[in-house]
């Protein structure tokens, strides 16, 4: 399937359409997710100006870090994202119920995030891991606390979308707001899987 | 299920599989590889590949408009390639930021 027919054929009457191309979700949400991109692009060039100047620092804090939850949070964030693209899927093949139900567990996986999160702290506080702890933890803490407040408000939009879902408001004709939350969802999934790229497995 | 929403959800099903798969190996490798030097250069393949991976299946960039596919594709090529100048020229650019 070309783009041009894809357009063609994903396009509604609840969708923004814009000379060569479709618009997934809606504009605000585009907006949305380019400031999102731009403020961790300068977070990653903090990452990497200090990681410059202090390489050694930067071996050993990852080195220190808890992989194991890591890796929880990249599992989390990949499949509660799987299951808000099959949720959109579904409501696109006018499957309400089932979209439903997979918006149901990509919130419940969402979920699993600040838990781990927290779990994480918590170990990390216990192995001597705060934000004073020297160059590494600070750029640590900054980062992955950032994406924290993102991935929140993503839960809480989830939450909304999902309230939504139950009283209607998504058919196949018109999906556009579940759409915004999933693309805005995947966006904050691709961040965190640069940071886990950075700081878990670059040890 | 239904046929059609079967054959919807495989693509994704296969991107989810992927995902988890390039996940494991770029674990294995930080380990396996802890402390070499193309180790910089295998993390920031695998990156992107993941990157590409969500982009490409999960949010269908390619029947976007072209503002997005740029913002998009241009993100995930970003931050691999600032790792590989790091790795290539960490010192040059520690020198280029010292106060």
């Amino acid at each position: 399937m070309t783009a041009n027919t894809m357009t063609a054929t994903i396009a509604g009457p609840g969708f923004e359409e814009a000379p060569g191309g479709r618009i997934p979700g809606n504009k605000g949400i585009w907006v949305g997710i380019c400031c999102e991109f731009v403020e961790f692009l300068v977070l990653f060039v903090v990452y990497f100006v200090a990681r410059a100047h202090f390489p050694e620092a930067f071996e050993k804090g990852a080195g220190g870090l808890s992989t194991t939850l890591g890796t929880v949070i990249t599992l989390v964030m990949i499949s509660s994202s799987f299951c808000i693209a099959c949720s959109t899927a579904l409501i696109r093949a006018g499957r309400r119920r089932a979209s439903i139900a997979w918006l149901v567990g990509g919130l419940v996986l969402a979920l699993g995030y600040p838990v781990a999160k927290i779990i994480e702290i918590r170990w990390n506080l216990a192995h001597g891991i705060d934000g004073q702890a020297g160059i590494f933890s600070g750029v640590y803490y900054y980062l992955t606390f950032n994406h924290m407040v993102h991935a929140v408000w993503g839960i809480l939009g989830i939450l909304w979308v999902l309230a939504r879902h139950l009283a209607g408001g998504y058919s196949a004709d018109d999906y556009s707001g579940l759409e915004a939350l999933a693309c805005y969802w995947h966006a904050t999934d691709i961040i965190w899987l640069v940071i886990f790229s950075f700081f878990y497995v670059l040890v | 299920m239904h046929r059609e929403s079967a054959a919807a959800l495989a693509p994704l099903v296969k991107t989810w599989l992927g995902l988890l798969a390039l996940t494991g190996l770029s674990l294995v490798l930080g380990h396996g590889l802890h402390g070499q030097a193309g180790l910089q250069w295998l993390v920031a393949a695998l990156l992107w590949l993941k990157g590409w991976l969500v982009i490409h299946h999960f949010i269908e960039a390619d029947s976007a408009h072209p503002l997005i596919r740029r913002v998009l594709y241009g993100f995930i090529t970003i931050t691999p390639a600032l790792l590989l100048v790091t790795a290539l020229f960490g010192r040059q650019l520690a020198r280029l930021t010292t106060l």
